[in-house]
């Protein structure tokens, strides 16, 4: 089934988006970026779009076009390279580069489209657009309105009640407020208002405007007829603008800026608080209010009626605007999806709908919890992380913690906590005779597997004798999700105070360990151990052992490490003394290598 | 007769029931041909993915570090501006001073160089919107036209990618 793609084609940038896996994902384009501005430029025979046709703008004046959107509907034609061009033509033109980028990232040709128009476009402009897709190249399979796009992103399409929407819409040149009814998957538009020459360059240009004002009267120095500086000012204004959304401070530093009379250089150097920005803009800011109070009042509605508010476009970003849309409208606005994509990525979804990609989706479900099973020290180690897709099936091994360990206790648990004792058990069994042999050395092979109605069936299963034992639990997702929030909370709270006992435990595992491998390894190396070495490493182990009876844990973690310098020692040793002998031995007896030690020191380490 | 009245109704009940499996099979064969066909898109749709995800990543790796390189370019560009202030007379402080500069300024594009940045040779070129950015234009009958005369902010590339375009003037002839 070939894709459809979503397309907002906007004033001064347009995206585009598909839906892949169920998800909506922006198409960055030949440059790699994630939008493309709304530029077309003709050039000899060459046509340019986007990017390029924006940077070429000042050489080729008159025959570069932006923000064509404007003219969307209207019979005005535009004139370049000596020809008259539709503002269809024009529109056509972005449409085929957001095509063929399309194409390029999905491999496939693309001839189907889902476009946006903004809320108050008539059938003129509507008729537009779907003609400028056609010229492209692209069957239009549906106009939707901009805020119903931002609507299906957030996926508001979705509940069951009638819903009343408002989305409001600031870009980098236009304000757009719309009302919108939505009830049984119908969206209806119940009022809209705006202004079509307000937004981000709006902002930027008032603290470039500031900046080149503090310059003059610091240095005397008026850079407004400095192209070149006033173009690293613009810059410097956007940048400083961005900074201001997630910081109360941005640092302006422009170095070389000018030079004066005497030839000196003269920087820039300033401070522009998240407060004089705002102080700035202010008026620009609280004009937005005003279009909004218009569009409740046309829609008869008052605060209490909006269910939603949701923010779109990049000047949505700033923290002023935020707070002033939730002061307005008494809400937290939504603004968790990119504002500058949320538009695109609607229109994908329509997309998929169309398709009737988003109906096939096979909803697949997630475990809602860790599931694992409790291992030496009451630790529980996870085997089926929580957020897993399902169904799926994890193995892993594991062995026995003392010697001639008769069978293994395989208790299964689901959630969060770092402690076996702190999460649920789902269920308890046993692997049994198993054939006497030191720790460590059998292979236990666990294995969880969950199928897709969250059933989990655990086996364990010994790689020596290939026993098997097995249980099924279909109770693991009986949780309500106020009992799962409520497990993950009480993770997130006691997340410190977990990890110092699991610390605990393992420093413990790790000193009985060592204490294992010391012991046997004094064992197995019998008289070539110096006597003095072995009584050495004998109080050491002994020291461990003390230590391992109370509950001092930097007394054992400092025991556990003296003891395995001096088993290292101790290893060394005999190794080097060992050593022509075993060169000698080398080239024939390869097996042999695997009972001296050397590979128990590295079993070790796992 | 009876008998045979009774085997006539079972024929047809079993014919009755026949018919009922027939259909019935048919239908699983319908719903086995829709699951598979099902299955497989999803399965091509997960390798596509894969091959587009691992484009991708490929894409990332490649451009490794590119947003630190592209905001590092705003230090070599005031280190040329601090630079470019040396009236080349050796004997003042400030060209002494200049001088320790100019030799950060080299390590830090030879290190640069090394990751595969590379400096957009615009200078006299005609210009390409693909690589530069024009902000001003000149008329210079002198000069051909569409002609770089001036950079006025180095561009660079970042293996082969434009990391930021060249900013330039861009010589108009005015037609006589």
């Amino acid at each position: 089934m070939a894709k459809i793609i979503g397309i907002d084609l906007g004033t001064t940038n347009s995206c585009v988006a598909v839906l892949e896996g169920g998800e909506a994902k922006v198409i960055p384009n030949s440059e790699g970026n994630r939008t493309t501005p709304s530029v077309v430029a003709f050039k000899g025979d060459d046509e340019l779009v986007g990017e390029t046709a924006k940077r070429q703008a000042v050489t080729n004046v008159k025959n570069t076009i932006s923000s064509i959107k404007r003219k969307m509907g209207t019979s005005e034609r535009v004139e370049a390279n000596g020809k008259k061009y539709t503002p269809e033509e024009i529109s056509a033109k972005i449409l085929s580069k957001l095509k063929a980028d399309a194409e390029s990232y999905l491999g496939e040709k693309v001839t189907k489209a889902v476009i946006t128009v903004p809320a108050y476009f008539n059938d003129a402009e509507r008729q537009a657009t779907k003609n400028a897709g056609k010229i492209a190249g692209l069957e239009v399979e549906r106009i939707i309105n901009e805020p119903t796009a931002a609507a299906l992103a957030y996926g508001l399409d979705k509940q069951d009640k009638l819903q009343t929407i408002l989305v409001y819409d600031l870009g980098g040149g236009t304000f757009d407020v719309s009302i919108l009814e939505l009830g049984d998957g119908v969206f209806e538009v119940k009022a809209t208002s705006g202004n079509n020459r307000l937004g981000g360059d709006d902002f930027d240009a008032r603290i470039s405007d500031y900046l080149v004002s503090e310059f003059k009267k610091e240095h005397g120095i008026d850079l407004s007829k400095d192209k070149m500086a006033m173009q690293r000012i613009k810059d410097a204004s956007e940048k400083a603008k961005k900074d201001l959304s997630g910081m109360t401070n941005a640092q302006i530093s422009l170095p070389f800026l000018a030079q004066n009379d005497d030839k000196e250089p003269l920087h820039m150097e300033m401070t522009l608080s998240k407060a004089k920005f705002e102080d700035l803009c202010r008026d620009l800011f609280d004009s937005t209010l005003e279009p909004v109070r218009k569009a409740m009042k046309d829609a008869k509605l008052t605060n209490k009626d909006i269910d939603k508010v949701i923010l779109v476009g990049g000047s949505t970003r700033i923290p002023y605007i935020q707070e002033l849309v939730k002061k307005e409208l008494g809400q937290e606005p939504n603004k968790s999806v990119n504002p500058d994509e949320v538009v695109a990525m609607g229109a994908a979804i329509q997309g998929g709908v169309l398709t009737g990609e988003v109906d096939d989706i096979v909803l697949l479900d997630v475990t809602p919890l860790s599931l694992g099973i409790e291992t030496l020290g009451n630790i529980m180690t996870v085997l089926i992380p929580r957020n897993t897709t399902i169904p799926t099936s994890k193995s892993q091994v594991f062995s026995t913690a003392v010697d001639n360990q008769p069978a293994v206790d395989i208790h299964v648990l689901q959630g969060e906590r770092q402690m076996a004792s702190d999460n649920k058990t789902l269920g308890n069994f046993q692997l049994t005779n198993l054939p006497p042999a030191k720790r460590g050395v059998p292979q236990i092979e666990v294995t969880f597997d969950i199928d897709a109605n969250g059933i989990v069936n655990v086996k364990a299963k010994d790689l020596g004798t290939g026993k098997e034992q097995s249980i099924t639990i279909t109770s693991s997702t009986n949780l309500t999700d106020e009992e799962i929030d409520k497990m993950v909370k009480e993770a997130e709270a006691n997340k410190e105070a977990d990890e110092k006992r699991k610390n605990e435990a393992e420093v413990r595992n790790n000193a009985d360990s060592m204490v294992f491998q010391t012991e046997k390894a004094i064992e197995d190396l019998g008289d070539k151990v110096d006597s003095s070495d072995k009584e050495k490493a004998e109080a050491a182990i002994k020291e461990v052992k003390d230590a391992l009876e109370g509950n001092d844990t930097d007394k054992i973690k400092e025991k556990t490490e003296e003891l395995s310098k001096i088993a290292m020692d101790l290893a060394a040793k005999v190794y080097q003394n060992a050593k022509p002998e075993h060169q000698d031995e080398n080239t024939n007896t390869e097996n042999k290598k695997n009972d001296d030690g050397v590979e128990e020191a590295s079993f070790e380490e796992k | 007769m009876e008998e045979n009245n009774e085997g006539l109704k079972s024929e047809k009940h079993s014919k009755k029931e026949n018919k009922k499996n027939n259909a019935e099979v048919l239908k699983l064969i319908e719903e086995k041909n829709s699951l598979n066909d099902k299955l497989l898109r999803v399965s091509a749709e997960m390798q596509n993915m894969k091959k587009r995800y691992e484009d991708e990543i490929s894409r990332i790796y490649k451009y490794d570090g590119e947003s630190f390189i592209k905001k590092s370019l705003v230090i070599l560009d005031n280190f040329e501006r601090a630079i470019s202030m040396d009236d080349d007379n050796l004997e003042d402080e400030v060209s002494k001073f200049l001088n320790g500069f100019k030799l950060i300024y080299n390590d830090f594009k030879k290190i640069l160089d090394d990751s595969g940045v590379k400096e957009i040779d615009a200078l006299n070129k005609l210009f390409d919107p693909n690589m530069m950015e024009a902000v001003l234009t000149e008329n210079d009958n002198t000069k051909e036209n569409g002609v770089v005369t001036c950079v006025m902010q180095k561009g660079y590339l970042y293996n082969d990618k434009v990391l930021r375009p060249a900013m330039v003037k861009v010589n108009e002839r005015v037609s006589e």
